[in-house]
């Protein structure tokens, strides 16, 4: 089934989260499953937004969850649950 | 013609008590409902807040009626007072049934707006043609919201997630509500028990509410799971 813009922004948040909140690029590339080019117009989006953050670990490039996007998962989550029980989806 | 249903003296103003609690949880559901459509813009999430708005409006303006008309201190007169009476009587009974036909509409994804025009129409004479607006209201209603909880009843039995089923539950208390008062002028206190079984009802999608909010199921992780597991398996 075709993800939709929401389901794509979900799943890249999701893998930081799982990751202890940061991520490099090559894993959330793969955890996304989106080609790098299209990762990289989401990044640019959810910067833009301040979901995330690009900081520098140990000379290494990294995303960084922000409160912004721990909350955009929590609210996504509602919403999915919310959308189950009343048979919206 | 509009007649009031009225249950035990000892009843009156807890009624009125009962509709606003009722207005109010609509009010919280249409809430949560718009908060989904604002971060989406999608339809669905739009007619389920108009639903509820609806719901909210309808049962504040019977609420407000009932006290307007049984507290003894608002003094009336006998014109203005036939005029509440009819003009929020009848506004909660429109706005209810519209609110039903909106979650028809939803429930049964209805693609085309000519039958929902059809369902309109077809509610209409049944209601305005009848001798008794208040026996014709509650009859549509179960017949609406029995459709209602069907559909419900297929959601949970396609997801067999704790809140589907506190929503199927809801609504089958609520269908159930309005058979008591249907047979409310039969016995005073099936007035009572309906208004009774109605507020559970409405209790209940308030629980659904604080269910999702405070400790939301990761439904999209289960699913990514699910598909794991199938893929494991067919392997």
């Amino acid at each position: 089934m075709k993800r939709s813009k929401l389901d794509i922004v979900y799943d890249m948040l999701r893998a930081m989260e799982d990751k202890g909140g940061r991520i490099i690029p090559t894993h959330l590339l793969y955890k996304s499953n989106l080609s790098h080019q299209r990762m990289k117009l989401y990044l640019k989006e959810l910067e833009d937004k301040n979901m995330i953050v690009e900081v520098e670990v140990k000379g290494k490039k990294m995303f960084e969850l922000t409160d912004g996007g721990r909350k955009f998962l929590q609210n996504f989550k509602q919403m999915k649950e919310f959308t189950e029980a009343f048979g919206l989806s | 013609m509009v007649q009031a249903m009225v249950g035990p003296s000892w009843f009156l103003g807890v009624d009125a008590s009962l509709e606003a609690l009722a207005g109010i949880i609509a009010l919280a559901v249409a809430f949560a409902a718009f908060h989904m459509y604002s971060l989406t813009k999608e339809r669905r999430y739009a007619f389920l807040t108009s639903s509820f708005a609806l719901m909210t409006a309808s049962f504040i303006s019977r609420a407000v009626t009932d006290v307007l008309l049984a507290n003894k201190e608002v003094s009336l007169s006998a014109a203005m007072a036939k005029n509440v009476f009819i003009l929020g009587y009848v506004t909660h009974i429109l706005l209810a049934l519209l609110a039903y036909v909106l979650l028809i509409i939803l429930t049964y994804r209805l693609p085309d707006k000519r039958l929902w025009v059809l369902l309109v129409l077809i509610l209409m004479p049944s209601l305005l043609l009848s001798s008794s607006y208040f026996l014709s209201f509650y009859g549509l209603s179960v017949i609406l919201l029995g459709f209602v909880s069907l559909a419900f009843y297929d959601n949970y039995v396609n997801n067999r997630s704790c809140a589907a089923g506190m929503v199927f539950l809801a609504f089958a208390l609520l269908t159930l509500s309005q058979i008591q008062f249907l047979l409310g002028p039969l016995k005073d206190l099936l007035y009572v028990s309906a208004h009774a079984t109605q507020a559970a009802g409405f209790l209940m999608l308030f629980f659904v509410l604080v269910k999702v909010k405070l400790r939301p199921k990761d439904i999209a992780r289960d699913e990514k799971l699910d598909v794991k597991k199938g893929k494991k398996r067919s392997k």
